[in-house]
């Protein structure tokens, strides 16, 4: 089942996999050992392997290869999974000059491959609002002109094509704020006096991306900004006509 | 059989007071009722109300009779209204009356769901995008805006009095919703004639009414606790003269088992304090579009709920832990500095204090425990946070000495005897916790005296437009937040130690191991802290280079819970209830602590941060990891600490209850949290049709997890009974009842003051061969610098 | 240790303490202290809301705040000063063994204390470096008159423009090295065995401490005015200024005072530190002049060549204020143990036995006294 973006679906469903194995191995232990050496004993008479007695300090129980097994072993896993969260981190902080990055140069400047450009959006928070600035790009590849009413606020539409790379800068004019795109998995904190960018590739859970009036999902804010934090929100829809 | 009743009972009736508390607030909210509307005006175009605009009804009479139709006026002046060139789109207006039935007169009002609004360019209900008097074959209707008064005609009712809501909206007519139009409602009662019986609908309860009432009763309860276990000391000999000595003893002792003793009063109280409002925070969230707590309320709650558990909850209890046990475990007389640790207990309730008056004043922090800049800067935070910022001032003032006096005690007091490698498990914690914390925490300190003072007298350490950096802020916040939730961990890994090990009658495997993952941790504590901050827009190398350490943190953490499995092995385990609380920790830590590494890959944490799936993992450590551990340490010490053997079938009452409760709550926030959940927010969005964040079957776990939350509150009632009951009619405890090793066991249940006699310390033995070592060159150096003063001069 | 300590429990909440019994005493200072911190930064809180003056009567409430705060310290005091070294808690465990344990907790607090200013440094660096700084923004000239723009201005731009502005700072430098050298003197003497002391100062050994009193009370009191002249210096030059009058006069380019920080407009509320100005030549040096001199009126009239940027400094000055001020508190609160000292010093309190009161006393000033020689040409010099 896709929760947001691929990329997040794929690590997901990776560290998923290691948890289970992860979690298993050691429950599997536990349950073993709290039931096989369970004491059967009365109370008072057990065997005292390692000279347990007050005022002394037991003998060692320890085992070098061991030790040095679950810490070796562990460490070659989080090598592993570091390794393999490598890779997605460029979709997140790719160069916007990168020609050779995924998302290619913005559309429309010199060199850039008309098959992979982006194109440069802005989104500006405030308290508590969202305003989207699509930098006059055709209204059927980004879209800001449209409010719909939700739960009693009117908040913006952002439409968005399908297919389509977007590079959104973000500022704000109060607070920290977060945009949080909650099927596209990304978010950035908004923060005053600061530069910082997202990447945005929208995509469509149906095959068809919900037919002519695209699929809408919400943009929530994230980082928590005051008493309409919970409401500020706004409407993504992503279409492909 | 009684016993077996009396359960069902409790079972029952705590099922019942739940579910009542998650329905009650369903009943009376509805979707979209007056309470929405008063809340944010019509269809607005802002979120707050601006008082430049003046809503005014004029056709109302004094008294109405009953059944007569009136024609209303409905009018506002100020705001944008106007200021466009474009002399149309001036405003609107949504009129709703509690009683009776209003009525459009003519096209430019309609009225839906019982509510007057102006027909206007927002003519499109079911948001199809189609003009709906188009979509009805007509002609669009797009100038009932036009206005700034409309008329209305009510209809009123047979009896009582009714109640008019009016918004209206200023806008500049630009024709885009923006921050610049302008909103304000107004609300007017008219009584007409009386029916004979005053159906005064009930007044929902004031959540900070209840809180605050709580609160009272609560320390009400503590004060009889406290008479009560002065009148058991001595109940013959019960006098008032006897009181005030009695009391003064305990308000100026320095006596370190005194103090902890204080510390866990304090720390339970709060305990229970934060767990009130976690509960009111659950029935916020049982249902969704839930009005119980305002927004406002909320975010005071959660802020509130976050610092109070962290600060004003854990931390004295693991003080409380540590207070007691360390000179007893490492054979000292005292504390190294009995007064100043009198002082860091002292300052705990009056800065609590300082932190709660915005909760008796209505207007309580509301940054979130984190209390990001430059929010906590801003006008819009509430008064109330410039005094939880003093107030978590004393709380760093406190831990700062408490760990002069914790380190200075480890480092110096042991018993002559005892290594460092020799030292109980848990002393080895404390002194790994508070090290971390004392390097840590003046960061933070002075974060808070810059945020203080920003607040104060005006600085600009925070202000951006002088400059000010947010970030700033964050590194200070986390270089000490990081440390900190380890300072609170690592006590409860040193506790389940000693657990285990005693409870398996072996001695616990990898003691060496064990010692260098928590210096492990608390080294690498240092520079992880960048992972709070993958999104925050600090630079990518920074966010890169703590995305590689905090996957190192698993691997200490992971030899530590190996070492603890191993323990086990081939030993010859008993189940008391202090075992069961560390079976039960291994699972929920080891649970807690996987979910922890899906933090750091970056890609990932896009999507997790500042989601329910965040809330999920730190409640599963800090409670499953934190509160397990010292449940776990309560049951073990605790007839080391009265004398009295606690009831062990309350103990698995207690822990069969709030385990399972506990992963009830917490368990399904994980997938509430990925499917798109977000934190601190005052509710979720899946009651609008459309634009749902989380799917409709996932979010009715929420109503699962306040049931949940309820049952794991109550069930640590258990525990306070239990220890009541101990002290009053406990059966008395041995020296060692358990079978554990380190000095504690060696004085009697309770202990006698002090601990140990200075002149005659105990001395620790070694089942080890021992082989003397040449100290290393670092030791030797060491060493050298502590040759005692030259004494030559001084006559005795 | 030497005493017989019977360890029994002695309830004496308010003081004095029979130290020949050892521990534990029973104490009001700790819960009263407390209650005192929480009543200062309660009101003072209420007095300021976001710089600006809102309840000038809380001011009251500091005061009582400070009352209490005192009251906790007298109790302290009338604790310890039967304290006399026969009962000193030292070190069992090694690598401390026979160390006093006071030692290894003030280096530990100096630990913490450490920690403090670093972080308060890392914030001045962060801002430092991170925002432009006004002199270079000036020189290039990508600013407009009339509008603010947002730089720092590193207050040593101002202090040491001139040798009359530095002198209070330079002053406070050398009264402070003194200081630790005042104090380290009346450890000396204290410490030195009976017969050491009176064979030097040639005198009965039966006078010895009555002179020994009087000797240790003088370094200790020449410590606590050296603090106090740091403290005073340091409210003139912030608050007040000095007049530097005669020939003093011509040798500050004309004018007949000093002014303080304050009117010179270095304040944290400057959002508009306006007076910053050059002469005809655009590459001619950038310097600083009060708004009411009359070199800025002439400029604001147009009789003067020149250009105005309007600068916001707030974030230099806090930089600024809050760090010199946190080292000020700590020097603060060195003149409160330096004065309960001295008092007991000359009542006869130090003697050899307990000197080391004194050495660890010092440890944490001398920390202060170091800190300032990095305060110093942090915000004074550079």
């Amino acid at each position: 089942m896709s929760i947001a973006s691929a990329t997040f679906d794929g690590l997901w469903n990776h560290y998923e996999m290691w948890s289970a194995i992860v979690g298993g191995f050691t429950f599997l232990w536990l349950a073993h050992h709290s039931l096989v050496y369970r004491s059967k004993d009365v109370d008072d008479d057990w065997e005292d392997i390692d000279g347990i007695e007050v005022g002394v300090f037991p003998k060692h129980n320890d085992d070098l290869k061991l030790e040095l097994a679950w810490t070796i072993v562990p460490f070659i896993l989080i090598v592993w999974l570091t390794y393999y969260s490598w890779g997605p981190i460029n979709e997140v902080w790719a160069s916007p000059d990168d020609p050779d990055s995924m998302y290619g140069l913005e559309c429309g400047t010199e060199g850039h491959d008309p098959n992979k450009c982006y194109h440069t959006i802005g989104i500006t928070a405030q308290q508590w609002f969202w305003s989207f600035d699509c930098n006059g790009l055709d209204a059927d590849i980004c879209d800001s002109s449209e409010y719909q009413d939700l739960n009693g606020t009117m908040v913006p539409v952002l439409k968005l094509k399908q297919g389509e790379y977007f590079y959104a800068n973000l500022s704000s004019e109060d607070v920290t704020h977060a945009p949080w795109f909650v099927k596209f998995g990304v978010k950035e904190d908004a923060v005053p006096g600061l530069h910082s960018a997202l990447w945005i590739a929208p995509t469509c859970e149906t095959a068809n991306c919900g037919g002519d009036e695209g699929e809408s999902t919400l943009l929530l804010c994230t980082e928590y900004c005051g008493d309409d934090h919970a409401y500020m929100a706004a409407i993504v829809n992503v279409h492909n006509n | 059989m009684m016993k077996r009743r009396s359960f069902i009972q409790t079972f029952a009736i705590l099922v019942i007071v739940g579910l009542a508390l998650n329905l009650a607030p369903e009943a009376d909210s509805l979707p979209s009722g007056i309470g929405g509307q008063s809340e944010k005006g019509c269809i607005c175009h802002g979120a707050i109300p601006d008082s430049g605009v003046t809503p005014s009804i004029t056709g109302l009479p004094d008294t109405f009779t009953a059944s007569t139709t009136y024609t209303l006026t409905v009018s506002f002046t100020g705001g944008p209204s106007g200021t466009d060139a474009n002399p149309m789109n001036l405003g609107g207006f949504n009129l709703a009356a509690s009683s009776g039935t209003l009525e459009a007169i003519d096209e430019w009002v309609r009225v839906e769901n019982g509510e007057a609004v102006h027909n206007g360019i927002d003519d499109d209900a079911n948001n199809d995008g189609v003009d709906d008097a188009v979509a009805a074959g007509g002609t669009p209707i797009t100038s009932g805006n036009d206005f700034t008064s409309w008329t209305v005609n009510w209809t009123s009712p047979e009896s009582g009095s009714t109640t008019f809501n009016l918004a209206v909206n200023s806008v500049n007519g630009d024709g885009v919703a923006s921050a610049d139009d302008k909103w304000n409602t107004m609300s007017v009662s008219v009584s007409g004639p009386s029916s004979g019986v005053a159906a005064e609908p009930l007044e929902p309860a004031d959540p900070f009414v209840v809180l605050a009432t709580l609160i009272i009763v609560s320390g009400l309860l503590l004060g009889i606790v406290i008479l009560y276990t002065f009148y058991r000391a001595n109940p013959d000999g019960f006098s008032w003269e006897a009181f005030a000595p009695w009391i003064t003893e305990w308000l100026t002792s320095t006596d370190h088992k005194k103090v902890g003793t204080l510390y866990f009063l304090a720390g339970f109280f709060f305990l229970g304090v934060g767990g009130i409002m976690a509960m009111l925070i659950r029935v916020q969230l049982a249902v969704p579009g839930n009005d119980f707590l305002t927004q406002d309320q909320y975010n005071q709650f959660f802020t509130m709920h976050g610092t109070v558990m962290i600060f004003l909850a854990a931390m004295p209890l693991i003080n409380g832990f540590a207070n007691w046990l360390i000179p007893l475990q490492i054979g000292a007389a005292d504390l190294a500095l009995p007064r100043i640790n009198a002082m860091s207990f002292w300052l705990q309730p009056v800065g609590a204090l300082l932190i709660f008056t915005g909760i008796f004043s209505g207007a309580a922090a509301d940054t979130g425990w984190t209390g990001y800049a430059p929010y906590i800067v801003s006008e819009t935070a509430h008064s109330g946070t410039t005094m939880w910022v003093a107030g978590q001032i004393m709380l760093v003032a406190s831990s700062t000495l408490t760990g002069i006096n914790f380190l200075t005690t480890i480092c110096a007091m042991r018993a002559p005897t005892m290594g460092w490698m020799q030292m109980p498990l848990f002393t080895w914690s404390i002194f790994v916790a508070n090290l971390m914390l004392f390097i840590s925490i003046p960061a933070w300190g002075v974060g808070l005296i810059q945020v203080y003072l920003d607040r104060t007298i005006g600085t600009a350490f925070y202000h951006v437009a002088s400059g000010g950096d947010p970030l700033l802020w964050s590194h200070l916040f986390w270089y000490f937040g990081h440390p900190e939730v380890y300072v609170v961990i690592v006590p409860a890994f040193g506790i389940i130690s000693e657990v285990i090990a005693t409870s398996a009658r072996r001695s616990v495997f990898g003691y060496r191991s064990m010692v260098y993952a928590m210096a492990g941790i608390g080294i690498v504590a240092f520079i992880v802290y960048g992972h709070h901050m993958f999104t925050s827009g600090m630079s990518p190398t920074l966010r890169f280079v703590t995305m590689l350490t905090t996957m190192l943190v698993a691997v200490p953490t992971g030899i530590k819970i190996f070492n603890w499995l191993k323990t086990m092995h081939k030993g010859s385990l008993i189940y008391r209830t202090h075992t069961l609380w560390a079976l039960g920790f291994l699972v929920t830590f080891t649970l807690g602590g996987i979910s922890g590494m899906f933090f750091p890959s970056l890609a990932m944490d896009t999507h997790l941060h500042e989601t329910y799936f965040v809330v999920a993992h730190f409640h599963y450590v800090f409670v499953g990891g934190t509160v397990f551990g010292m449940f776990a340490g309560i049951y073990y010490w605790f007839p080391k600490m009265s004398g009295k053997m606690m009831d062990e079938n309350w103990g698995l009452l207690h822990f069969l209850t709030a385990f399972i409760s506990f992963n009830g709550i917490f368990w399904p926030m994980h997938k509430l949290g990925v499917m798109g959940m977000a934190r601190r927010h005052h509710t979720w969005f899946v009651s609008v049709d459309e634009y749902t964040n989380i799917p409709a079957e996932m979010a009715s776990w929420n109503l699962f997890i306040s049931v949940s939350a309820f049952l794991f509150f109550f069930s640590n009632f258990i525990l306070i009974g239990n220890m009541i009951k101990t002290i009053v009619s406990g059966k008395k405890a041995p020296a060692d009842p358990w079978g554990g090793w380190s000095f504690e066991w060696m004085c009697t249940s309770p202990p006698p003051t002090p601990s140990f006699d200075p002149h005659n310390l105990p001395v620790l033995h070694d089942a080890n061969e021992y082989h003397e070592e040449e100290p290393g060159k670092f030791a030797q150096w060491f060493t050298g610098l502590m040759v005692p003063e030259d004494d030559s001069e001084v006559s005795h | 240790m030497s005493g017989d300590h019977d360890y029994e429990h002695h309830i004496e909440p308010w003081g004095p303490h029979d130290w020949s019994h050892g521990a534990p005493h029973n104490s009001f200072a700790p819960l009263v202290m407390s209650i005192g911190f929480g009543v200062f930064l309660y009101t003072f809180a209420n007095i300021f809301v976001m710089g600006e003056l809102v309840d000038i009567s809380s001011m009251a409430g500091v005061m009582l705040g400070f009352i209490i705060i005192t009251l906790g310290l007298m109790i302290w005091w009338r604790q310890d000063m039967s304290f006399d070294g026969v009962y000193e808690p030292k070190g069992v465990g090694a690598p401390f063994r026979n160390i006093d344990l006071r030692k290894v907790a003030m280096w530990i607090f100096l630990m913490s204390e450490m920690m403090v200013f670093t972080s308060l440094f890392s914030t001045y660096i962060r801002y430092r470096l991170g925002i432009q700084n006004c002199e270079e923004l000036f020189l290039s000239g990508e600013w407009v008159e009339g509008t603010t723009v947002t730089c720092f201005e590193p207050a040593a731009h101002l202090i040491a423009s001139s040798w009359f502005h530095l002198a209070p700072g330079a002053v406070n430098t050398f009264a402070l090295i003194i200081s630790s050298f005042t104090i380290v003197l009346a450890l000396k003497t204290a410490k030195m065995s009976n017969k050491k002391y009176a064979k030097k100062y040639n005198i009965d050994k039966s006078d010895v401490d009555a002179h020994r009193s009087r000797k240790v009370g003088v370094f200790l009191g020449s410590t606590l005015f050296l603090a106090t002249l740091f403290l005073t210096l340091k409210l003139i030059e912030w608050f007040i200024g000095f007049p530097t009058p005669g020939p003093l006069t011509e040798l500050n380019h004309g004018y007949d005072s000093i002014k303080s920080l304050y009117s010179e407009g270095y304040t944290i509320h400057a959002a508009a530190y306006t007076n910053v100005h050059y002469d005809a030549d655009p590459t001619s040096k950038y310097f600083h002049i009060p708004a009411d001199s009359a070199l800025a009126m002439m400029m604001d009239a147009g009789t003067h060549p020149g250009g105005v940027m309007m600068a916001d400094i707030r974030v230099s000055a806090s930089t600024f204020y809050v760090t010199t001020g946190t080292h000020g508190v700590h020097v603060f609160a060195g003149m409160v143990g330096l004065s309960y000292m001295t008092f007991k010093a000359l009542r006869g309190g130090y003697g050899p036995s307990n000197a080391v009161s004194i050495e660890y006393f010092g440890l944490y000033w001398h920390f202060v006294d170091l800190v300032w020689v990095l305060v110093f040409p942090f915000f004074y010099l550079f």
